[in-house]
């Protein structure tokens, strides 16, 4: 209701300035009336367009309006009969039974409700559109509710924009809890593969997330943009080598998987980082804290932590937005690990490159790095 | 200079924010959600050409219970998508569902967020011609009046169903699928002669109940999936098969020469044809009472 009256006013000021620049800069010709709130004006008028600004108006069941008619900031019942186009801003349009319109009706920021007969169509933006007359045109409601014709029952034309239920929203949540510790199960599960087979791999990876950090994350961005147009290259590079064309059956699935999969190994060498950064910064220096697997599963619970607690809000209802901020938030933070990953991924090639080292402001840790000046082998 | 003013703490802060906000606004901004209902009155129509097209998301498609031509409810991102409603009351050709804006894909409907609720006239005549591509669709046809129906799909999950009699004997029923799940009910009520689908990959199902009110032929094509019949009891039903490594449980129908026929085929007072050609999978018939 308010953000109706907002609307209308909003409307009023701006079409009243436009009305008034128009009139400044154009001149009214002589069969136009421009009627304002403040001015008083007849009432009546054969032929001609009516503009009117800022009050109600009413055209009487004898009356004939040759042009077009427009109101703004106001509303406007139509008894007689308007030959050309209708427009209202900011009010409501009502036509009568017996009324008339030989061209279309447009009503923006308010309703229309139809008794009578429009030719041409009928256009609501913003409000409700209530139709028990004839409209011969197109009837169209955007943003707002419809119903067409007087006999429907309540809520059979009504634009379906219930709020959800709270069944619905809890369920939302825990659908959403469930989804994040599956995929945190996941990631835990390649994490503990990548630990346990690839460890020098993973510990290069995870040193240039933390050393290189922003080169690391500006390469996963771009490589990012890069990733749906190669895949189009490469399917039509395929497509026009024909012979390739079989290899498509390979590639077009392939590929995907081996995205998603850079994405799932980058994350969780951002978890490795993150969670080696947690223990050092907790000083704690036991050997249980202080090895990969701890600080794989010490960095997802870190990185999906606001995902939980974004389903748990969610599952409140009552505090449902701050769920859908936190959960909009945690997302954008997983997006930005797993383009950091990539791109640590990329600059280490995929871990391989032995000449990569570390060259942060860490300190040095003889027993879990390993040699000075080396990337770390220990576990 | 920044450094030296801020330090590489601060640094560090502001080129995480840079990059947060590098990937996070064209996310932010890359849904628009609008609502959007058109309608028409009836106008002494006397036939109708229908194009339904929706790209993706969820569709359904019912008769119209009030005097209305149409009427479509729509929620869509307006950055991917823009609806059609258009009418040409000339030819009498009504276009409905939503085009993709020039270079977008409609984001929303993997998750079913989009929709469209399309309701159209039981009271004129029309030819239906409607091409889903991915998403849910929940079409109902049933009381309708159809003298030709096309429906295709794409990756999507299809109902269609006739739940009542077409008010029209329609010339030829033709279905389509690509890679889905398409479940056909009650096909009888559509009151043809001549049923046709053709299915790439997936599951379907072609229920051939409802009310029989004249001899009829379909045809099967089927790349790779499984196609379920389910016939009455009451139909005399003759099957062809031309299949490559699919099999075939023909459920207690009777093999002679190159054709399955049902029980008591002669005598029944309704005769359906069918012809199978399937690739790969499984055809099975399934009996109704």
């Amino acid at each position: 209701m308010h953000t109706d009256r907002i609307n209308r006013g909003l409307a009023t000021v701006a079409f009243a300035a436009l009305a008034a620049l128009l009139g400044t800069a154009q001149g009214l010709t002589a069969q136009d009336t421009l009627e304002a709130g403040a001015r008083p004006a007849a009432e009546t008028r054969r032929g001609g367009d009516r503009i009117v600004v800022g009050r109600d108006v009413e055209i009487g069941r004898d009356e004939v309006v040759e042009g077009k008619v427009v109101v703004t900031g106001g509303d406007l019942e139509v008894q007689g009969r308007v030959q050309g186009n209708v427009t209202v801003v900011g009010g409501d349009l009502r036509i009568v039974e017996g009324a008339a319109v030989g061209g279309s009706v447009q009503v923006s920021g308010g309703d229309l409700e139809n008794t009578g007969t429009v030719n041409g169509d009928a256009r609501v933006l913003g409000g409700r559109l209530v139709n028990h007359g004839r409209v011969l045109g197109e009837m169209r409601v955007e943003g707002g509710e419809q119903r067409v014709a007087g006999r429907h029952t309540a809520g059979d034309g009504r634009l379906r924009m219930r709020n959800r239920s709270f069944l619905g929203q809890f369920s939302d949540g825990l659908s959403g809890l469930l989804s994040t510790i599956a995929l945190g199960l996941l990631l835990a599960g390649i994490g503990a593969a990548a630990v346990f087979y690839a460890h020098p791999r993973l510990d290069r990876v995870s040193d240039s997330v933390r050393a290189d950090t922003l080169r690391a994350g500006a390469l996963g961005v771009a490589t990012n943009f890069l990733i749906l147009p190669a895949y189009v290259v490469g399917i039509v590079i395929l497509l026009l080598t024909i012979i390739g064309i079989p290899l498509l059956l390979v590639f077009v699935p392939l590929f995907p998987i081996l995205v998603m999969a850079a994405g799932a190994c980058g994350l969780v060498a951002v978890a490795h980082a993150l969670g080696e950064r947690t223990a050092e910064r907790r000083g704690s220096w036991d050997a249980q804290y202080r090895n990969s697997y701890a600080y794989v599963f010490t960095g997802l619970a870190l990185l999906l932590a606001p995902l939980v607690a974004a389903n748990l809000l969610k599952m409140t209802v009552f505090l449902g937005f701050a769920g859908g901020l936190l959960e909009f938030l945690g997302k954008m933070g997983l997006l930005v690990a797993a383009s950091v990953g990539i791109g640590a991924l990329l600059l280490t090639r995929a871990g391989s490159d032995g000449t990569w080292r570390w060259r942060g402001t860490r300190d040095h840790d003889p027993v879990f790095d390993g040699p000075p000046g080396g990337s770390g082998t220990g576990v | 200079m920044f450094e030296r003013i801020a330090g590489p703490r601060a640094r560090r802060a502001a080129g995480g924010a840079a990059l947060l906000a590098a990937i996070a606004l064209p996310v932010w901004a890359q849904q628009t959600w609008r609502t959007m209902t058109s309608a028409r009155q009836v106008a002494g129509e006397q036939r109708l050409a229908v194009d339904v097209e929706y790209g993706a998301g969820r569709l359904s498609v019912q008769p119209e219970r009030g005097n209305l031509l149409y009427r479509m409810e729509m929620r869509y991102d307006e950055r991917a998508v823009s609806p059609v409603a258009s009418y040409d009351r000339g030819t009498g050709r009504l276009r409905l569902g939503a085009e993709s804006r020039k270079g977008r894909n409609n984001r929303d409907d993997r998750r079913g967020e989009g929709r469209a609720d399309i309701a159209l006239t039981p009271a004129v005549p029309m030819a239906l011609k409607l091409a889903f591509g991915a998403g849910e669709a929940d079409v109902k046809l049933g009381g309708l009046a159809l003298e030709e129906l096309d429906i295709s799909t794409g990756a999507s999950e299809t109902r269609v169903s006739f739940d009542r009699p077409n008010r029209a004997a329609a010339r030829a029923v033709k279905l389509e699928a690509g890679a889905a799940s398409l479940v056909v009910t009650g096909l009888a009520n559509a009151r043809t002669q001549r049923i046709d689908f053709e299915g790439g990959v997936g599951e379907t199902t072609l229920d051939f109940g409802g009310e029989w009110t004249r001899d009829a032929r379909a045809t099967v094509k089927m790349g790779i999936g499984s196609v379920t019949l389910r016939l009455p009891r009451s139909l005399g039903v003759r099957i062809e098969k031309d299949s490559f490594l699919a099999s075939f449980d023909s459920n207690g129908m009777v093999k002679r020469g190159n054709a399955w026929y049902s029980r008591g085929y002669e005598r029944a007072p309704r005769k359906l044809d069918i012809h199978i050609e399937a690739a790969l999978g499984s055809i099975e018939v399934d009996w109704i009472d």
